[in-house]
């Protein structure tokens, strides 16, 4: 029941009327892909979740495609943030100064475990980095 | 005399401040109105619709009656001492359910907050708190504010349109617009990524601002997408929106974006007109403009009602002295659509990555492997359909192989807006505009499912003309300027420059004021009659 509005919500970008090109082959996200992102990303699926989401994303890819059209040459340069934010009218960095949260029993009462200050997580497996 | 709880929070302000009536007693008309419009609030409880659920506007998730009697109690006793009060000083308001309220549940909608009750507050609740507002309500909303119509949240039943219950509030803050169009209460802050305080304020006839992005502080609002999220207000009148926007707007050293630009006297400088202000209008929001079947873009007609509404305002601006500036290019808003679904995703999955089921929020009760298996359940049962989504889309998309291909044009897109803005409103150019006028939506609010919709196409590209501020970083206010044929609020937005919040309220007041008495402002939302 907790997802009963799967019904109700029509994504927007569904009905998009953009043939599915071939011209998107190459990107497509397979089955594997997505069991793959799901672990990187850590979050569990239905199978029913994981058919629909591979689907959307599918559909979803001629929406991104279309970014192909935009001219990367030129002299405009990409930006992160819109509006300028020149340092005249930046905070200076503040000093690094250690200053202690005033109530970290407040920060540590919202773990679902905890003890002693703690916060209680289960073994965290060993992982030997490539 | 008026109902209170219609009145603007100018009003109910000068009320108090006058000893007509008390804070604790208007807070008393404000609950009650809730009572009697709002029915049962959001909830994680499994969802039966009962026929009564239709009747309502269920615009929130929790209404904080205790603390808020105690603020209204607290203004009482300033204005019996004669001590200084704030502005807002007795006003109930709301906030959207993203704004962290020290010991007050805060979900932004979604289950894997279930039960956080954030160590900390939001700054522009403690500035609206200094201002001696009073928070009352927390605001039902698409979960994460990942949606335009409130369908999405996890906190059943779903907020309604008060002018129409079969229609969605729009969103993501619809609850906060739902809640200000019902008059409960004077004010919600909502917050603005691509349109969620503006399109769900076309929608209910209400005033949405979306102040220049690091003008309004951050801190302490549940992020969507970092580089674009706005706080703004949602009220009746755009005089209460200015009033707002002074206690909220200002440098904060907790939040780096935000600017150290002096915050204009924003009620005084609305009074100057438009008398001479340059507003411009651009057939690029005219229409929606789509990539079609085979690979060319083509565009579509906005709903003739709402064009007509941008001709009937120009001519209203032009007899107040405007003038009037037409076919000013803004030929890259076409790009807006996927550069914003690229980077919003991207940003979403970076900023949903914290929900881990072992700090706060939802834990998985089944039995868990390792540290990793708690994540992997605990997200999976604690995010809903549209958060998964986004942020599966935001990894795919954010992957180093697509770096160019996507996410760097996505970026070029951006500065190709900001550039259309940087053109149209530089002071030494062609157009030299003080406000550009648009519409705020493609078309008036549609109904629950949009698989009813008469013109889905447009309803798809809702954020059309709303999205490109949020790139630009411009600022943004949507206002009522009538209703359609089917009686529903239409919206007009006055886009401005940098820090100009300035004059686009008073472009919107100036409207207001000479509007004032034709008939669509005597309607009110069903809900009301």
């Amino acid at each position: 029941m907790k997802r009963s509005y799967l019904q109700l919500f029509e994504d927007p970008f569904d009905k998009i009327p953009y043939k599915k090109g071939d011209f998107m082959d190459n990107d497509a996200i397979t089955k594997e892909m997505l069991d793959d992102f799901v672990h990187v990303a850590e979050v569990e699926l239905s199978t029913e979740e994981f058919e629909s989401i591979l689907a959307k994303m599918n559909d979803q890819l001629t929406v991104i495609h279309e970014l192909t059209a935009i001219p990367l040459e030129g002299n405009l340069p990409p930006v992160i943030h819109g509006n300028p934010f020149p340092e005249e009218i930046q905070a200076p960095l503040r000093e690094d100064v250690w200053i202690p949260f005033e109530h970290p029993e407040d920060i540590i009462s919202q773990a679902p475990r905890t003890q002693d200050g703690y916060i209680v997580s289960p073994d965290v497996p060993h992982q030997t980095l490539e | 005399m008026t109902e209170l709880t219609s009145m603007s929070a100018l009003d109910q302000a000068r009320l108090i401040r006058e000893k007509k009536i008390s804070a604790e007693e208007l807070l008393n008309e404000t609950l009650a109105q809730v009572k009697k419009v709002d029915g049962r609030p959001g909830s994680l409880e499994e969802y039966i619709e009962q026929p009564e659920d239709k009747e309502k506007v269920h615009a929130f998730i929790l209404i904080t009656e205790e603390s808020a009697r105690e603020k209204a109690r607290a203004v009482d006793r300033k204005v019996a001492a004669g001590e200084e009060l704030g502005p807002l000083a007795g006003v109930p308001y709301s906030a959207k359910d993203v704004y962290c309220t020290k010991g007050i549940q805060t979900t932004a909608a979604s289950r894997i907050l279930d039960g956080y009750h954030p160590p900390y507050t939001s700054t522009v609740i403690q500035r609206l708190e200094r201002a001696d507002a009073v928070l009352f309500g927390k605001a039902n909303l698409d979960e994460f504010t990942f949606g335009g119509s409130n369908e999405t949240t996890a906190f059943k039943p779903t907020v309604r349109n008060p002018w129409a219950l079969d229609h969605v509030p729009g969103g993501s803050s619809g609850g906060s617009a739902a809640a200000v169009a019902a008059n409960e209460g004077a004010i919600s802050v909502g917050t603005d990524t691509g349109g969620s305080i503006r399109e769900p304020a076309a929608f209910t006839g209400t005033v949405g601002l979306k102040p220049t992005y690091g003008r309004v502080s951050r801190y302490g609002v549940i992020p969507f997408a970092s580089s674009m999220d706005s706080m703004g207000p949602i009220t009746r009148t755009v005089a209460d929106a200015a009033a707002v926007l002074r206690e909220i707007a200002g440098f904060d050293p907790n939040d780096s974006v935000t600017g150290r630009v002096p915050v204009d006297n924003y009620p005084e400088e609305l009074k100057k007109g438009v008398k001479g202000m340059r507003i411009g209008v651009s057939p690029d929001y005219m229409r929606i403009t789509y990539l079609d079947e085979n690979g060319n873009y083509s565009s579509t007609a906005i709903d003739p009602e709402i064009e007509s509404c941008v001709r009937k305002a120009l001519r209203i601006y032009k007899d107040l002295g405007a003038e009037i500036i037409e076919d000013v290019p803004m030929t890259n808003t076409k790009y807006s659509v996927p550069a914003y679904f690229v980077i919003t995703r991207i940003e979403a999955y970076s900023n949903l990555q914290r929900y881990d089921g072992l700090k706060y929020g939802h834990t998985t009760k089944r039995p868990v492997e390792d540290m990793y298996d708690l994540y992997y359940k605990s997200r999976g049962e604690g995010f809903g359909y549209q958060a998964k989504l986004r942020l599966l889309t935001g990894l795919f998309a954010s992957q180093e192989k697509f770096y160019e291909k996507y996410y760097l044009r996505a970026q070029r897109a951006r500065a190709m807006l900001r550039n259309d803005f940087d053109e149209a409103f530089d002071p030494n150019g062609k157009y030299r505009l003080d406000v550009l006028l648009t519409p705020s939506t493609p078309t008036p609010a549609f109904q629950f499912g949009g698989v009813t919709a008469t013109d889905p196409l447009l309803m798809q590209f809702a954020d059309q003309f709303t999205s490109p501020m949020n790139f630009a970083g411009t600022p943004g206010i949507s206002f009522p300027c009538g209703l359609s044929s089917e009686g529903l609020p239409i919206g007009l937005q006055a886009a401005g420059y940098d820090y100009c919040e300035s004059k686009i309220l008073r472009a919107a007041y100036a409207f207001e004021q000479a509007t004032s008495d034709e008939d669509w402002r005597k309607v009110k939302p069903v809900v009301l009659r």
